[in-house]
């Protein structure tokens, strides 16, 4: 038996699942025993463009970074072969991490045939509380939630940006009494906050084509997306407790006068703090030893038989 | 006795070694180098020829230029808490101890991370978050010792990794000393690629110190639970137990850890000064479950009468955090008293898909007693982790040859089970022979591609993970 041999195995809550297979398919089946994968927005997206796609989602937020989710995976190589990395069990520092090397980085160097995801279980009750208010109030309504002990348990905390809109989105999930107490929880953050909290019936779906991609600190994250969305128009939906931020700007946006300018700061501030602002907009400014890197790691996959 | 080849080689560059770091920190009396033979595995021992404690990265640095330009293989070394050999100097050559590298340099609140020297020791930066309301989540047992730079190149875990996750999932970014004597950033605050297109940081974690050597690390912290419930239930049966552990796992609620004590180990403890009261014929699983108190009250309601449910002799739960330490007594004392009945333990640390738990106690057991050694289980149940403790004399050569076919028909169990051979402790060159069992030819040349590009020489931690990772063109006359 092959590590990577096609199965679901609803007892240990993991899946190896063909690349081209919609995330759906796999949700549906586990659906059936408690389970789901929850780093899922989109049904229809297959698997292997989700692992190798966003590096978070909404539920990142409870669930981690998609590769804290991928367990293993058979990838093909630029030499066209085969290769398997990590495995099927929910702990493995067997070599090097190359599992977390390649959901991050891996469309430089191939594409995924098979992936292993971890599943979790499914709680009967879903609850998503949209949160209203002005910026700034909303701003200390997520400080304050943020040093709260419900981030271990709550799901998803996103934010929306559109026009002078903003608003928070919560979701949280237990059977129905525990979804009572969050609620309650909940209010009493808003209240001391001045925020609106309304339950809605599900959480808003990122949007599937940001050209804009910005991975910062949680403090710059919301002044970020409030100031492109201000400044520029358009819509940015972040995945706040990952700083995470997916914007997609009006459709002549890169002529309005400042636009690229202010993205290239952007992305100055964000690598300076480790992180990054990927977007078709501007040219990649990747340091010499990254590309260096990447092309001899390329050229030897590349002969890998 | 050392050749006068060996000890002309030494005196010239230990020279070179005192210059930059003074006399008092570089160490090559034997008594001193006898401490750095092996790390808490206790066998696989190989005495360096050199111990340095840097005082800081930048003379970190100086001597990582002289240990390259004087072709010096070396070892980076934290507390020696290892479990996997990883921080032994297998080839001889310089150990540089990063125990001086204990600045906790920055807690950001507001961003939830810190920055350290990889010499923190663990438990000491959640005793400083503590004041902040935070926390560093994963958890290795020893971290009362541990370092942080260890836990970051072993890609550490613990009890609390089946919620929390391990090492990986908190490590934002490192800093680290290449080689070539570049300090590159991989990562940072914001735990992003940087101006990278591909994610360097991913392998830096869990590298066990072959790529390159640490000296700044950036770690997620998350915010201290309000509340937290521990409980403990005991079973007559291995079955009982194992089929509560499927139950556990599945539950929404989503226990922090998961643990579990075979009856053999409990016997031990109740046998000893230690014991906690309990029926000593038993399995042992400690569970814990944290998060918002009223809804952690809930939920602990909810997990005692899942508990209940199930075969259990017994079952008790507390919040109480002196009544909790209780609770874990067992699971807590046992390694300590496995030391003290027995000359030396060899411990596994394999993963395995929950579904195969109780086959694979079972064979642990059979295979254990046709041999005639004594295997203790003590593990992390949530994640299918495996600890199986097997105690013998190293002395013995018999008992050593006993403990290699033990191991080596557990690794191919665990394989075909579909399990993989460490967890958390890493392979180190305690588990390099079984290499070969989870890795194919062009698995392996895969993996050893990264070290072309960082150590193309084995010069950084030669001798570990990879059969024939040995330095090329090491100045070492006679290597061990």
């Amino acid at each position: 038996m092959s590590l990577f041999d096609l199965f679901y195995d609803g007892v240990d809550m993991s899946a190896c699942v063909p690349a081209g297979e919609a995330v759906g398919v796999l949700n549906r089946r586990a659906a059936a025993d408690g389970l789901h994968y929850p780093l899922c927005a989109d049904a229809a997206q297959p698997v292997g463009e989700l692992v190798l796609g966003l590096p978070f989602t909404s539920r990142s937020f409870r669930y981690g970074a998609m590769a804290d989710n991928v367990l293993g995976m058979r990838f093909t190589l630029p030499s066209g072969q085969p290769v398997d990395v990590g495995g099927r069990v929910v702990k493995n520092v067997t070599g090097f991490e190359l599992t977390r090397f390649l959901v991050n980085s891996g469309r430089h160097f191939g594409a995924p045939e098979r992936v292993v995801l971890r599943l979790r279980p499914l709680a009967e009750v879903c609850r998503v509380l949209r949160c209203t208010g002005s910026f700034e109030r909303l701003q200390d309504f997520a400080r304050a939630f943020l040093r709260t002990s419900w981030v271990h348990v709550v799901d998803a905390c996103d934010a929306c940006f559109t026009g002078t809109d903003v608003a928070y989105f919560l979701e949280f999930r237990a059977n129905a009494e525990g979804v009572a107490v969050f609620e309650k929880a909940l209010r009493a953050v808003a209240d001391a906050s001045g925020v609106e909290i309304a339950p809605v019936p599900e959480l808003p779906i990122p949007p599937a084509t940001a050209t804009v991609r910005l991975k910062t600190v949680i403090s710059k994250a919301a002044p970020a997306a409030q100031m492109l969305v201000g400044r520029f128009g358009g819509r940015a939906h972040l995945f706040a407790g990952n700083a995470y931020l997916l914007y997609v700007p009006e459709a002549d946006a890169e002529k309005r006068p400042g636009f690229l300018q202010t993205l290239g700061e952007l992305h100055n501030e964000a690598c300076d703090l480790g992180g990054h602002l990927e977007t078709p907009l501007l040219a990649p400014d990747h340091a010499d030893w990254d590309r260096r890197w990447c092309q001899e790691l390329y050229q030897k996959w590349k002969k890998l038989d | 006795m050392e050749s006068p080849g060996r000890s002309a080689w030494r005196s010239e560059w230990t020279r070179g070694l005192v210059a930059i770091a003074g006399a008092a920190r570089v160490l090559t009396d034997r008594a001193s180098l006898i401490n750095y033979e092996n790390d808490a595995l206790g066998f696989h021992r190989f005495r360096p020829d050199c111990v340095v404690i840097p005082d800081g990265s930048e003379e970190l640095a100086a001597l990582v230029r002289y240990a390259r330009d004087a072709a010096l293989p070396y070892t980076v070394r934290g507390s020696g808490t290892g479990l996997s050999g990883g921080s032994v100097a297998a080839e001889g050559g310089l150990i540089l101890h990063l125990s001086r590298l204990k600045r906790i340099l920055e807690v950001n609140v507001a961003d939830q991370y810190c920055v350290v020297e990889p010499g923190v020791v663990l438990h000491r930066l959640n005793e400083h978050l503590e004041a902040h309301g935070l926390f560093y989540p994963p958890d290795p047992s020893s971290g009362y010792a541990s370092t942080l730079g260890g836990n970051v190149a072993e890609n550490a875990g613990g009890i609390r990794c089946f919620k929390y996750g391990v090492t990986a999932n908190y490590v934002l970014g490192v800093e680290a000393l290449l080689l070539d004597g570049r300090l590159l950033r991989f990562g940072g605050p914001a735990g992003g690629l940087g101006r990278a297109a591909a994610d360097w940081r991913a392998l830096m974690v869990g590298s066990e110190g072959m790529l390159a050597t640490f000296t700044r690390l950036w770690l997620r912290l998350k915010p201290l639970p309000e509340k937290v419930w521990t409980f403990l239930a005991t079973f007559a049966r291995l079955e009982d137990a194992a089929d509560m552990i499927v139950q556990l796992v599945h539950h929404p609620a989503f226990p922090v850890a998961i643990e579990f004590v075979d009856n053999k180990v409990v016997k031990l403890v109740e046998a000893s000064p230690m014991a906690a009261g309990l029926d000593p014929d038993s399995w042992l699983l400690v569970v814990e479950l944290d998060g918002p108190e009223p809804l952690v009250d809930l939920q602990a309601r909810e997990l005692e009468e899942l508990l209940r449910r199930g075969k259990t002799r017994k079952v008790e739960r507390t919040s109480d955090k002196e009544e909790r330490l209780k609770l874990w007594k067992a699971r807590k004392v046992a390694a300590g008293l496995m030391g003290q009945v027995s000359p030396d333990f060899f411990i596994q640390d394999a993963v395995i898909p929950r579904s195969c738990l109780g086959e694979v106690l079972r064979f642990i057991y059979e295979e254990a007693e046709k041999e005639g050694i004594h295997a203790l289980n003590v593990f992390h149940a949530g994640d299918g982790n495996l600890h199986p403790n097997f105690l013998f004399d190293a002395r013995n050569h018999d008992e050593t040859e006993k403990i290699h076919r033990l191991g080596h028909r557990l690794m191919e169990k665990v394989v075909a089970c579909g399990g993989t051979l460490s967890g958390e402790h890493g392979i180190g060159n305690d588990k390099m022979e079984y290499i070969g069992l989870i890795f194919g030819p062009r698995e392996i040349a895969l993996q050893r591609s990264l070290l072309d590009l960082f150590n193309p020489n084995h010069q950084l931690n030669p001798g570990k993970v990879f059969p024939l990772r040995s330095y090329v063109g090491c100045c070492v006359p006679e290597k061990p």
